[in-house]
């Protein structure tokens, strides 16, 4: 069953000019879905339009309730005045979410992510790392249908990468379905079942590893088939 | 030299936008050029000594301390950024430039906040206290001296000291220098003089060593960003939206109220949600400094305000505070977190937002009508109207819904 679909979708910051160009993508339940690309390719603008937060020129988006998904952004976001806790408490009061099980999750997530020290100081006095954790935290722990990630590993330490790869490999056996964009090609040709590669704001390849390597003519890695892609959209 | 230029004429063009920004041609028509013409033809009264009657308690002398607010006000700016970090500051000598050139710029800055004040008040002490322009002169050059000194004073402290110990000394420097500066208004010319003479010199030193404290980098940046957004920061406060930067910012809040189950006896959402927006009020100083502002001046509004247009003014800014309390709390709800919140549009926020509103609002709605009652009529009649207040804002804003209206709204909804 397909959760999240995406149909020729073009927009952008600017009036005059399109960022993303005819983007095409859908994920099932249980899948996991890479959007991979260099820096600048649009792969944040794609999740921007996905989640209205970029006006949509054309195309049609379909997306589950807002209850369904989770949002894990580049860049941390929090409110500079409450403390760890108070932003998960926060969060299942305005979500409406069951507060035993809610609570038990996340004590089970901060003492996964080793953040249990610090539940009652400030995300402003966090590494950067830290704050992302937060970040995933709070996604996690609201058990959504669909997990929409921004970089989720950027500066995240090897341990919670494996343990965050972990739990949403529980969540995905749940039924719970990825968007993960990524810079992290070895990783995410390990983990990912489908890959969409952008560039310029447009899709240059797309499908399972074996469509990449057939269309790329590359029989290696993922990072082989990106770069000989690529090097083919440069010149 | 020309980089710290560059960089003083950048911040004073940001200046010039934030101002063209917020006085727009109706602010300018309505509020600046009425002020102006309303000041003139007082200025002019003044220089032809019809305003006998404004000096009797406050006589000419005692304006000279009008100064010290000056005096205090400000500090020394160097102009560095944290880019210089990459370039620059391995390049010691054109670093100093940089900040030599924030020295002059704080030095001709202060001249003309002075000559500005001194332009306001040389009719005051030549019409109608007779002074001579020897004495205006030496305790104007007093002020510009107490001022830099007390600037650059403070700033070698900023850098030194934290929290506490830098507030019990900045303290002391305040007291310190308002001392020197009424002992050098007080003294003869010459003695004026001399001292000024004195206190430029230590000035001169202090700011070599201010200048030499390279160490200090992220510190100063740290400063100099405050005093850039400023500015912005002082218009965006009335919302309680931005705050400057913290030197030291706190790893945990100073009221946490973790145990929230055992203060509310049956912990709901709208609950939870009426405890958060009180947190983050509470936490905010700058929320906290603009409804002690709001507190302030609408008391001593109500106060002084003759006996009819003192119920008007009761009215009037309790609703103001109301309606900020509201705009924040609406603030709060436009933060980027709430992008990761999408339930929130089915969610019934009047509850919660209704009550934060009024346990906010009802200290200072009490303390206006006390006033109101008290100055208007008689103490007993101020404490009435206090309750009074107190009655009205429990019942429009704080009392909880009864189970029926609860049952009612559920059922609505469905």
């Amino acid at each position: 069953m397909t959760v999240l679909d995406m149909r020729e979708v073009s927009g952008g910051y600017s009036t005059k000019e399109d960022t993303i160009h005819e983007i095409t993508l859908s994920v099932k339940e249980g899948e996991w879905l890479g959007l991979l690309g260099p820096n600048g390719a649009g792969k944040s603008t794609i999740i921007k339009a996905l989640l209205d937060l970029l006006p949509v020129k054309r195309g049609e988006i379909t997306l589950p309730g807002p209850e369904e998904y989770a949002f894990i952004p580049e860049h941390p976001i929090f409110f500079e005045d409450l403390t760890l806790w108070e932003h998960i408490d926060f969060m299942r009061a305005v979500t409406g979410l069951d507060e035993e099980e809610t609570t038990e999750r996340a004590e089970y997530l901060l003492k996964l992510f080793r953040l249990t020290k610090v539940r009652n100081h400030y995300p402003t006095a966090f590494s950067k790392g830290m704050q992302q954790k937060l970040m995933i935290i709070l996604a996690l722990t609201a058990k959504p249908k669909l997990y929409i990630i921004d970089e989720p590993f950027i500066g995240l330490d090897p341990k919670a990468m494996k343990d965050l790869l972990r739990e949403l490999e529980a969540e995905r056996e749940r039924g719970a379905c990825v968007l993960m964009s990524t810079h992290v090609l070895d990783t995410a040709e390990k983990i990912c079942d489908r890959f969409v590669l952008v560039n310029y704001g447009t899709i240059i390849a797309e499908g399972t590893l074996d469509d990449i390597r057939r269309e790329s003519g590359v029989d290696g890695s993922l990072l082989d088939c990106f770069d000989e892609l690529m090097t083919e959209e440069e010149l | 030299m020309r980089t710290g230029i560059g960089r003083i004429k950048l911040e004073w063009k940001d200046k010039i936008a934030i101002w063209r920004m917020v006085i727009d041609w109706t602010v300018a028509l309505y509020i600046i050029v009425p002020i102006l013409a309303i000041g003139g033809y007082y200025y002019v009264q003044l220089w032809q000594g019809n305003m006998e009657h404004l000096f009797t308690w406050m006589t000419p002398f005692r304006w000279t301390f009008l100064l010290l607010i000056i005096i205090h006000a400000g500090t020394l700016r160097l102009f560095v950024v944290e880019a210089d970090m990459l370039f620059l500051r391995k390049f010691h000598a054109a670093f100093q430039r940089i900040k030599r050139t924030g020295v002059v710029y704080t030095l001709l800055l202060n001249g003309c906040m002075i000559l500005l004040f001194a332009i306001a008040l040389v009719p005051v002490w030549t019409v109608y206290g007779g002074y001579s322009a020897g004495w205006i002169l030496s305790v104007l050059a007093a002020a510009f001296v107490t001022k830099i000194t007390a600037q650059t004073t403070k700033q070698l402290l900023d850098v030194r000291y934290e929290r506490g110990k830098l507030y019990a000394m900045n303290t002391v420097v305040t007291f310190l220098f308002t001392g020197v500066y009424i002992g050098l208004v007080f003294a003869p010319i010459w003695l004026t003089l001399l001292g000024s003479l004195f206190l430029a010199g230590a000035a001169a030193y202090l700011i070599r060593m201010r200048l030499r404290e390279d160490w200090a980098f992220s510190l100063d940046c740290l400063r100099e960003m405050g005093q850039r957004i400023n500015l912005s920061a002082f218009f965006l406060q009335q919302s309680g939206t931005q705050e400057k930067p913290k030197k030291y910012p706190r790893k945990k809040p100073m009221l946490l109220f973790t145990e929230s189950e055992s203060f509310f006896k049956e912990p709901t959402n709208d609950k939870r949600l009426f405890e958060w927006f009180m947190k983050r009020w509470l936490r905010s100083k700058m929320r906290m400094l603009v409804y002690a502002q709001f507190f302030i001046l609408f008391t001593i509004a109500i106060a002084v305000a003759p006996f009819y247009i003192k119920w008007l003014l009761l009215v009037l800014c309790t609703t103001i505070v109301v309606y900020t309390t509201y705009q924040m709390w609406l603030e709060s709800w436009k933060h980027p977190f709430m992008k990761l919140l999408k339930r929130h549009e089915s969610t019934d926020m009047s509850v919660p937002i209704r009550q934060a509103v009024g346990v906010i609002t009802l200290p200072a709605a009490a303390v206006f009508g006390f006033f109101a009652g008290a100055t208007g009529i008689a103490l007993w009649a101020g404490l009435v109207t206090a309750a009074l207040m107190i009655s009205i804002i429990f019942f429009l804003f704080i009392k909880p819904p009864s189970k029926a209206v609860l049952e009612k709204q559920k059922g609505d909804v469905v």
